[in-house]
């Protein structure tokens, strides 16, 4: 009998060990699954409500106006973040699984990339990213996309300020309450119109233009503020007769 | 106690299932491996005789204790391996936590069975002390691959299998550890 062979068998009896059931490595295997399919949804709820962000927030406009990237704002930033970090949890915890090791971690990557890609598809058809969003909107980490774009339009200084449209004379001038509560005296008579839009009480609408002090603003450009998932603007507000849902 | 001749025809995967269901079987297990394992273990770390002896029984132990966690479609010896070489690398961190310094003793290098392979895989004509010695210079990491291909006669699939690489990483280790092998063997002059 050899003496490694000896010891090993000595001490199996003497504290009567017996192998680990198989059910715990079973269980073990199957919470790595699941946990990675978790995160796989994660990333792709993340990737759509993006996607969402992205496309809800004057994402061009935003980025010529503002100088600065998309995902400068806190909602965007959180997001990437996130992704990113959730990203490297489900490539560490596929590595983890009985064959993962076998794999290219490039290769792994990239078919997580598809897989997530594919589902954030699937849940922007489903409308869940806007679901999410609305979900996430009392989150203290979160800022909603109304939020964010109440932060980046809201500078007057900057020629920028939204609201909604609290009294109204004709086209060519209204009184804008913007989101802080101030009241604005705004000229219209030179501006651009999207979608033709008529200045409405209730109207929510973003605005380009210069301040001219005094709470005066000369608009050179309106478009409504934001479509709604359900109903129009903020707290069902209407952009006007006929253009609930317009895409701005 | 069981014979070691009562499981000589056994298969490992067929010890497995009966050390399952009698722990005894589980003696023929440690005996077939044991050699084999010493030496490997010898060779990826810088410690004497007793320490390998305990090394090596924590790998029996653990693969006992892990024993349902061996999956039959890879092969026992790979499993082994495995075990082996996370407890080196366990034992490393412990010995470089206690700041125990590590020298390679040469001597312990001299008891390498077959290095013929890998001298014609490099096209080298080398003694057992040269290539002892520069295997022992080389990277860990390519050590142990060289080591695992050349010495423990180990198909990439197995390697994979023990370092927990993919396949494609064992051949950039074992093309980058041939580099260095060759570029070392110049170093010491020694003749192509």
């Amino acid at each position: 009998m050899t003496v490694i062979g000896k010891n090993v068998l000595s001490q199996i009896r003497t504290a009567n060990l017996r192998p680990k059931p198989r059910w715990f490595f079973q269980l073990r295997e199957s919470g790595l699954w699941l946990i990675l399919v978790l995160a796989l949804v994660t990333i792709a709820l993340m990737i759509s409500l993006f996607w969402f962000f992205a496309s809800e927030t004057d994402l061009s406009l935003m980025m010529w106006l503002t100088g600065r990237p998309f995902f400068y704002g806190r909602g965007p930033g959180t997001l990437l973040l996130v992704i990113f970090f959730v990203a490297i949890f489900l490539v560490w915890n596929f590595r983890n699984t009985r064959r993962g090791y076998r794999y290219n971690l490039g290769l792994i990557a990239l078919i997580f990339i598809c897989i997530s890609a594919a589902l954030a598809g699937i849940f922007g058809y489903l409308n869940f990213n806007k679901r999410l969003d609305h979900g996430l909107m009392n989150m203290p980490f979160y800022e909603s996309r109304q939020q964010y774009m109440i932060a980046v339009w809201q500078q007057p200084s900057e020629g920028r300020i939204t609201g909604e449209i609290v009294a109204a004379s004709g086209s060519s001038s209204f009184v804008l309450r913007d989101f802080s509560g101030v009241k604005w005296q705004v000229s219209s008579a030179m501006a651009v119109w999207r979608h033709n839009m008529v200045p409405e009480i209730g109207l929510q609408v973003k605005i380009i233009g210069s301040d001219q002090g005094g709470g005066n603003f000369l608009a050179s450009y309106i478009r409504p503020f934001m479509p709604m998932m359900d109903g129009c603007g903020l707290g069902n507000k209407s952009f006007g007769q006929g253009s609930c849902g317009m895409m701005n | 106690m069981i014979a070691n001749e009562q499981c000589s025809n056994l298969t490992d995967e067929d010890l497995v299932i009966k050390t399952l269901a009698d722990q005894e079987f589980y003696y023929c297990l440690v005996v077939r491996y044991e050699q084999a394992l010493k030496r490997y273990v010898s060779r990826i770390t810088n410690v004497g005789d007793e320490e390998v002896e305990d090394i090596l029984q924590n790998v029996f132990l653990k693969a006992y204790l892990n024993l349902n966690d061996f999956d039959p479609s890879l092969k026992f010896s790979s499993w082994l391996y495995r075990i082996a070489h996370n407890e080196v690398v366990s034992n490393h961190r412990k010995r470089l936590s206690r700041h125990v310094g590590e020298t390679l003793p040469l001597d312990d290098w001299l008891g390498l069975s077959s290095g013929h392979s890998l001298e014609n895989e490099l096209d080298l004509t080398l003694t057992r002390e040269q290539l002892a010695k520069i295997l022992s210079l080389l990277d860990k990491k390519y050590q142990e691959v060289l080591i695992l291909k050349y010495i423990e006669e180990k198909d990439y699939l197995e390697i994979s299998d023990i370092l927990q690489k993919p396949m494609g990483t064992i051949a950039t280790l074992m093309n980058r550890a041939k580099k260095q092998f060759k570029t070392l063997a110049k170093k010491h002059e020694i003749k192509f």
